[in-house]
């Protein structure tokens, strides 16, 4: 259990500005994800805490103490990659023994860990298979058997279940919480996708260009974006917006130049303080089952909406757009948010 | 590899009928037949030299010269070997090709390892100069650098000695360059895990990556192997004394003196010269032809 | 990463060192010393100019060297190519005996050019030999092979071909092998003959695999040596001593370590223009398969 702070990390590859400016604390025992789009820098900033890359400038420290100058093994942390980077000539059990080995652990006391973490994963009766023989979720679970065995203070994943196909995914997703409920343990964990960062994390930060955009609790950062990038990032199908110009009937908080609402929050008809954003016409309707997107073009705009199915208008349709305005979210030209609420 | 069958539209027809009754006239118009035919007047031109070989190996006196020669002995004689075994030291030529060759295969491989490793896997400044002129050395003959290294090890008293037939062989370009390219195959995150779990890289290096690219190995080291067993003009020119002639060498021997020797004991010398290098090419007869296929530099 | 600086060039140093020292330096001091003449018994030298090469370039020795090289380069590659293609295709129109065969084809290039040149030898011996009995048996009176300055080169040339057409053989199986089946039996519904698929849809995909072959077996064919040393000792009068040859005897019978390095650079030469043109495919036939 261990305090991870990271405090003004830069990081170039020659003169190409990687990470600009981090400031990030991660408490003892919480799960933080860092989510963004592929090339934000937060595989970067993973493998900076973990050892693997040396930033440029700023420090990195666990448990209070700077790791700048150490090694991933003097770290106290455990990584597990995105193609799971098992060894694949040695036994399930040897990989998991490896590190324990080379740290000088006893041959029955490594047993003993190897054994107990198999059973922790149930993974025992693959113990003397090869890699190669397993399927894409054991080799998962082999790689963060790898991790927990050496009781870290931190682990770290780096985009985990990216290779796994979508149930295996969500199965492998509740495995996780449960490791990090049972041990207890500090886990950073990368991720491009939102849902998995929503689903597991104590707090998201979302990390754009090289850089922390927010940070802050899965709901909090879905109600309450600090940014437009941030807004668009999380939450599917992601927020609308439109040119202030839509809502020209709303008093605006000054400087406000785009509007920006959820799919979900879209009605059809007027009711109970709700304005009118505009009118279009339906152009596809994608039916989930109890849900359905409704793609709705204004012109030149295209909005998504998200109606119970029953309500889900026909394709071709005119449809009025209404909002309650309370729901409506105000951005400025460079993007950042406006806390001022609208007034009719 | 694909060994479908290229000929698909006619073998189905062939076999239905070939079953109930026997035709001469289908087998004949058997193209397979025919190119099997084609194919053992070559293969029986390839192997002809050395099965005569052996045959006059155990032939002996006036046998030899017998009109017309034949293939067969009329007994197996061992005379000719041991008058061979007689004439020439050839456990000590065998011993020497052994030696040079083990070791120039197990030099090249190390040094090859840790190289190709470097340049695989570490950054640093002079890299790409380095790489050019490893991979410039493939390109160097043997016929150029001959004088100057001969002049050099006579310099530091090494004619006629293991290292003379060693060490100027110890590291090989192509090897680097064979090694470089399968590690490059290996995920870096392999490596990365490693580290994480506490290895070094040199631990990393021989205990994951070496094993992983151990059929590459292989089928270098065959390759080293054979070439190094078959080198002919370097052992020529900085061996002197019988005791530290290769096979390749010694052979000639019996070539300078075939007027005492009778060609059945030249025959019997060449056979347990040759049988080394036939064996070792059966035994490893995948490795041997890839190893080749990989190199498609010299034979 | 933090100990990076020196530790790639701990690994690399065996490496450079060895290929430092035997190759690069030497191919370097060649050229210092094809420039210089060395007196045989005092050991020292002085600067020559390009006196070894214009005595190189005069010498009517050197040029017939290079004429006697030049043919056995025409006498070995052609019908080794030839020879080594025509078997391959043989081969593999039939994956059952390919395996067989090729191990046959094989064992030749196994066996070290000086074993292959003692076999033939013997072959070519006129009384005991066996070759000139089956030219007999067929109504030809053989040569006298090696002894004869008209037949002694074609003799080497055979055995060369003999040892070096399975190795042929193997880039020819392997270039084979890339030709995608499909395109063979698009071809034949067509309506092609076999020599209409050989021509369209084979030879163009075993160009490069041809082109390469071409190049290594003419480079081999410029650094024979040690079936020459032992079949004919570059004689008789002369008519087998090719470039290599004479570079040996120059170098280590008559002790003329300038006027050698002076051969050793052309022949570097003229193998570096192969060479170049070899890597060159060699990439693209990577770049192929």
């Amino acid at each position: 259990m261990a305090r991870v702070e990271l405090s003004r990390i830069t990081k170039n590859f020659g003169s190409l500005e990687v990470i600009r400016g981090v400031d990030l604390s991660i408490a003892s025992g919480e799960f933080l994800v860092l989510v963004g789009p592929s090339g934000c820098g937060k595989s970067t900033l993973l493998r900076i805490v973990a050892g693997l890359e040396t930033q440029t400038s700023g420090h990195v420290s666990i448990e209070g103490n700077v790791v700048n100058a150490l090694s991933p093994k003097e770290r106290g942390i455990a990584m597990v990659f995105q193609n799971y980077a098992l060894y694949p000539l040695m036994t399930v059990f040897k990989n998991m023994a490896f590190s324990l080995k080379l740290s000088g652990v006893p041959k029955d006391e490594r047993e003993r860990r190897v054994l107990e973490t198999a059973k922790i994963l149930r993974i025992e009766e693959l113990l003397n298979k090869k890699p190669g023989q397993l399927s894409g979720g054991q080799k998962q679970r082999v790689a963060m058997g790898r991790a927990m065995v050496r009781k870290p203070k931190v682990f770290l994943f780096d985009e985990p279940l990216s290779n796994l196909d979508a149930q295996l995914r969500v199965k492998m997703r509740t495995e996780i919480s449960l490791l990090h409920r049972t041990t207890g343990a500090t886990i950073i964990y990368v991720t491009h996708d939102q849902v998995e960062a929503m689903t597991l994390a104590d707090r998201i930060a979302i990390v754009n260009k090289g850089k922390i955009e927010q940070v802050g609790e899965p709901l909090e950062v879905y109600r309450h974006p600090q940014t437009q990038f941030v807004a668009s990032f999380i939450g599917t199908p992601s927020m609308n917006f439109l040119p202030s110009s839509f809502a020209s009937q709303l008093v605006l908080p000054s400087g406000a130049q785009t509007i920006g609402f959820r799919p979900e929050h879209v009605c059809w008809s007027e009711s109970g303080g709700r304005v009118k954003v505009g009118s279009g016409k339906v152009h596809l309707v994608e039916p989930l089952g109890s849900n359905a997107h409704v793609h709705v073009s204004l012109g030149e705009h295209a909005v998504v909406t998200e109606q119970e199915m029953s309500v889900a208008p026909p394709t071709d349709s005119a449809v009025d757009l209404w909002i309650d305005p309370s729901k409506l979210f105000f951005f400025d030209r460079e993007g950042a948010s406006l806390s001022g609420r609208a007034n009719v | 590899m694909d060994d479908t069958v290229s000929l698909p539209g006619k073998r189905v027809g062939e076999m239905v009928g070939a079953i109930p009754t026997v035709s001469w006239s289908r087998i004949l118009s058997n193209k397979r037949l025919w190119v099997t035919l084609f194919l053992l007047i070559p293969a029986l031109a390839q192997i002809f030299p050395m099965v005569y070989m052996i045959s006059m190996s155990f032939k002996e006196g006036v046998e030899v010269f017998s009109y017309p020669p034949t293939v067969m002995p009329k007994s197996l004689q061992l005379g000719n070997y041991q008058a061979a075994l007689e004439a020439a030291p050839i456990g000590r030529f065998l011993f020497n090709s052994m030696v040079a060759a083990l070791s120039i295969t197990l030099l090249q491989i190390f040094t090859a390892i840790l190289a190709a490793y470097a340049l695989a896997r570490i950054e640093f400044r002079g890299k790409r100069i380095l790489f050019v002129l490893i991979l410039g050395t493939m390109m160097v003959p043997g016929e150029i650098t001959i004088i100057p290294n001969y002049l050099t090890l006579a310099r530091w008293g090494w004619i006629d000695t293991y290292q003379a037939l060693v060490v100027p062989f110890a590291a090989s370009g192509f090897g680097v360059f064979l090694l470089y390219q399968f590690f490059r195959t290996v995920p870096k995150e392999l490596e990365e895990a490693a580290i994480v779990d506490g290895a070094s890289r040199l631990r990393f290096l021989f205990q994951i990556m070496v094993p992983l690219a151990l059929p590459a190995i292989i089928a270098f080291g065959v390759y080293a192997f054979v070439s190094a067993w078959n080198q002919y003009l370097w052992p020529l020119v900085v061996t002197q004394s019988t005791d530290m002639q290769t096979a390749q060498i010694g052979l000639g021997m019996f070539r300078a003196e075939n007027e005492s020797n009778s060609w059945g004991v030249i025959m019997a010398a060449t056979s347990m010269l040759i049988a080394p290098s036939l064996l070792l090419f059966l035994v490893t007869q995948r490795q041997f032809v890839r190893g080749i296929t990989m190199s498609g530099l010299k034979g | 990463m933090r100990k990076a600086n020196l530790f790639p060039w701990l690994l690399l140093s065996p490496t450079l060192l060895v290929l430092g020292m035997f190759v690069i330096y030497p191919a370097i001091y060649s050229v210092c010393l094809s420039l210089q003449h060395v007196d045989p018994f005092t050991q020292r030298s002085f600067f020559a100019g390009f006196e070894n090469y214009t005595e190189l370039f005069t010498s009517s020795e050197y040029w017939e060297s290079v004429s006697t090289s030049f043919f056995f380069m025409l006498y070995t590659v052609i019908p080794s190519i030839v020879f080594s293609l025509l078997i391959a295709l043989a081969l593999d129109t039939n994956p059952f005996i390919r395996g067989f065969f090729r191990t046959l084809f094989m064992m030749p290039v196994a066996v070290s050019t000086a074993m292959a040149a003692m076999l033939w030898v013997f072959l070519y011996n006129p009384t005991a030999g066996y070759l000139n009995y089956l030219l007999a048996v067929i109504g030809i009176d053989g040569p006298n092979w090696l002894s004869d300055p008209h037949w002694a080169l074609v003799a080497v040339a055979i055995a060369t071909i003999w040892k070096e057409l399975g190795f042929n053989i193997i880039f020819f199986l392997a270039g084979l092998a890339g030709v995608p089946n499909e395109l063979r039996e698009a071809a034949t519904l067509d309506g092609a003959n076999a020599w209409q698929r050989f021509r369209h849809v084979v030879l163009p995909i075993l160009s490069p695999t041809l082109f390469f072959v071409g190049v290594v077996s003419v480079i081999h064919s410029f650094e024979s040596f040690g079936q020459i040393h032992i079949l004919t000792k570059g004689g008789p009068a002369g008519s087998t001593s090719v470039l290599v040859y004479s570079l040996y005897r120059d170098a280590f019978e008559n002790f003329r370590t300038g006027y050698a390095s002076a051969q050793a650079v052309v022949l570097f030469g003229i193998l570096l223009l192969f060479t170049v043109v070899q890597f060159r495919v060699a990439k693209k036939r990577v770049h192929y398969g």
